[in-house]
């Protein structure tokens, strides 16, 4: 699809009626049976093409998002409250149970500050890894009637919990101010953690969106997927509690090093180690690329699914 | 000439019936039927194609009419030119933006007022953001719904709601437009004001693949057809000849259709029972067809079985879609026949004109009783015939059948020295 435009330069065409009708140069696509085979073949150009699709469609993408972000709040009594209040709520139950109850190390910090600093991105990575996946399915009118890069529902679902993220953020600097925490320059890094997230996040949901639709028990093994994720991570529980041997092992999870990170970034507990936080970047380099593939060489076929 | 907009090489599309696959994108049913195929060496799939060895090109400023029956695969082909689906076999090549009216409202969310619809819509459907804003006091203008525009669009009827997304989508201006059997929209009024639009449309050079049931509507705007019947191409050619052989088979496949003369059994028990209507050409030959520009006659034979006062038989000519042509009473000249009248049988004929008609396909209906009053019989398409043009001359250059339902060869008068001259 769209692999070589068959028109090299604009298409002038006069009928007989003398109507002049000019084909823009580079629109239009050619379709075969065999694309998807091409798919791994041409890996490289189909993941620049992936995003080069995006890019191309980004009023539309900005336009799924600002959608997303108005019905989420539009409707409820509370409105953009709710961003505040969910996170608030979290923050007290688990504190209860982690921190309270189960006396959890938390490398010299209070425990909510602890929690949260880790909570926060993890929440963002979870909404937009759940969202992403349910995506296509749930646009399933849209997808089957109308053609537009179909990547953009999954990466939609990606950057509308920056809203939620943003709120989060604000959380946070009213507890470091709490707390008097005053976070060094490791802050610098918290993009780059940030990042890491928000790539691997395309990459899973990208995948999961489009096995969501050939299969729908991937469905029902999502939730249980990011529950254990979230237990692989070190968002309740600090770093430290896996043995430093094991600790390149561990960082195969990416989330490791995103949430340690975010913890060292905020509140100058230990960073992630050169090592972790290079196992980490290759695995979401590999989950994102291979969310793309997965995505590109099931595209085609999964409207008829769904 | 340039090359074609659309090319359409060998496409094929096939989807395998759910019931056999057992629910195939099911995992485990899937590794099961694996399975059984390593250790049954079973290949066989059930299989349905909607679609195969299509090939086709379309020329840029073409409209093309694709007709034929549901499942004929009609709109799986527009799925695949417009990307929706993926074809199993063969190539398809698109040079130029593509727009869709496949279906209405597409996008729209409920919670949304109008307003932020038609933005969210027009960038869905592929327009820029400021070309939208551009247009939108005329998309808002067609659609009629100034008042509600910030409401959300839960609270909009289906018809407004419709009518929104139709303005949406005629202000699309994509090289090609594939339109998928959508004029019956909203009312009267807004149905003319579509269908105009959409001509519009089609008449400002704009490539245009048309699917329809409303064969008239494709015979007005199409330059060309083809008929589709079971996923394969089964015509293709002048719009004109591939409906009217297309109308002819539909008609055969109601009921065998009686050609140039057809007659009924009797039926004592009716007071009047139509029994034989046949056409016959000038020279009292019954004819299954009849050069255009000749008279023909309809014979009716009725019997009538008890005496009756005041009843007629009425014929109708309608053209094999079933607009009537012309319609006439066997009292119509001779109030006489209106008298009581004993049992017996009887037949009456009438003369249509040469030249009266257009070539086309042609149906006699009857109806037999008292004019308003009282119904005895009625029948539709007792006898089909067809009106043929093989004589005139402009039948010597032009192939296609002329658009319209009054057949005359008018006489052209030229004044070419002095082109302004005042007529006569």
């Amino acid at each position: 699809m769209s692999e070589r435009s068959p028109s090299p330069g604009p298409t002038r065409t006069v009928d007989s009626t003398g109507v002049v009708s000019v084909v823009p140069a580079g629109v239009g696509y050619e379709v075969d049976a065999d694309r998807r085979r091409r798919v791994i073949s041409e890996s490289p150009a189909h993941v620049v093409r992936c995003f080069a699709e995006i890019w191309a469609a980004r009023e539309l993408l900005f336009m799924l998002v600002v959608r997303d972000i108005k019905v989420r709040y539009r409707a409820t009594t509370l409105g953009i409250l709710w961003a505040f209040i969910t996170p608030l709520l979290t923050i007290i139950i688990y504190s209860l149970f982690f921190g309270v109850l189960g006396r959890m190390g938390t490398e010299g910090v209070p425990y909510p500050v602890f929690l949260f600093a880790a909570l926060l991105i993890w929440g963002y990575f979870d909404s937009s890894v759940s969202r992403a996946s349910n995506a296509l399915i749930s646009s399933g009118a849209l997808v089957s009637r109308v053609y537009f890069p179909r990547q953009v529902l999954p990466v939609a679902n990606v950057i509308s919990p920056l809203v939620d993220l943003f709120f989060g953020l604000l959380i946070l600097l009213a507890m470091l101010l709490i707390y008097r925490i005053v976070p060094g320059t490791a802050i610098l890094l918290l993009p780059a953690y940030f990042l890491l997230a928000m790539a691997g996040a395309i990459g899973v949901g990208l995948a999961a969106s489009v096995l969501n639709g050939l299969y729908r028990d991937v469905r029902h093994f999502m939730p249980v997927l990011m529950r254990l994720w979230f237990f692989s991570s070190p968002i309740i529980y600090p770093v430290e509690l896996v043995p430093e041997a094991w600790r390149p092992l561990y960082a195969v999870n990416p989330m490791v090093t995103v949430c340690g990170g975010f913890r060292s970034a905020l509140l100058g507990t230990p960073p992630p180690t050169v090592v972790m936080i290079g196992i980490s970047t290759a695995v979401t380099a590999a989950l994102l690329v291979g969310g793309v593939l997965i995505f590109r060489s099931h595209e085609e076929t999964v409207t008829d699914f769904i | 000439m340039s090359q074609p907009i659309i090319t359409v090489e060998k496409l094929g599309k096939s989807y395998r019936l759910e019931a056999k696959r057992g629910g195939d994108h099911v995992l485990a049913s899937r590794l099961v039927g694996a399975m059984k195929r390593v250790f049954t060496q079973q290949r066989t799939r059930d299989t349905i194609w909607a679609l195969r060895d299509v090939s086709f090109e379309v020329n840029p400023g073409e409209a093309v009419g694709i007709v034929g029956a549901n499942g004929a695969g009609k709109s799986t082909l527009l799925k695949i030119i417009a990307r929706l689906t993926r074809p199993t076999a063969g190539r398809l090549a698109v040079r130029g933006r593509i727009g869709s009216m496949l279906d209405f409202g597409v996008g729209f969310h409920p919670e949304l007022t109008g307003r932020e619809n038609v933005l969210l819509s027009g960038v869905i459907l592929g327009m820029r953001r400021a070309e939208i804003r551009r247009k939108f006091d005329e998309i808002v203008g067609f659609s009629g719904i100034e008042r509600f525009l910030d409401e959300p669009v839960k609270h909009y009827s289906s018809g407004m709601r419709m009518r929104l997304a139709f303005s949406i989508m005629v202000t699309l201006e994509p090289e090609i437009l594939l339109i998928d059997e959508i004029m019956g929209v909203g009312d009267e009024s807004f149905r003319q004001r579509s269908t105009q639009r959409m001509k519009q449309l089609i008449e400002s050079g704009r490539t245009v693949l048309f699917v329809s049931h409303n064969q008239r509507a494709v015979a007005d705007l199409c330059n060309w057809t083809m008929q589709l019947e079971k996923g394969r191409i089964d015509r293709m050619g002048a719009t004109a000849k591939v409906v009217q052989e297309y109308i002819e088979q539909q008609v055969e496949l109601e009921r065998p259709m009686a050609k140039g003369h057809a007659e009924m059994a009797p039926n004592p028990s009716q007071a009047m029972v139509l029994r034989a209507v046949t056409i016959l050409d000038e020279h009292g030959h019954v004819a299954e067809q009849v050069e255009f520009s000749r008279p023909f006659r309809v014979r009716i034979g009725y019997d009538i079985n008890e005496p009756v006062t005041g009843v007629h038989v009425f014929c109708r000519v309608e053209t094999a879609d079933g607009l009537t042509v012309l319609g006439s009473g066997d009292a119509d000249c001779e109030p006489g026949r209106l008298a009581e009248r004993s049992p017996g049988g009887y037949t009456a004929e009438f003369e249509v004109p040469g030249g009266l008609l257009e070539a086309n396909l042609y149906r006699i209906s009857i109806s037999m009783g008292r004019p308003f009053r009282k119904l005895i019989e009625r029948q539709h398409g007792v006898v089909y015939f067809s009106l043929v043009d093989e004589s005139s001359v402009r039948r010597s250059w032009y192939e296609q059948k002329r658009p319209g339902i009054i057949g005359h060869e008018y006489v052209w008068r030229y004044h070419d020295a002095d082109p302004w001259a005042p007529a006569g």
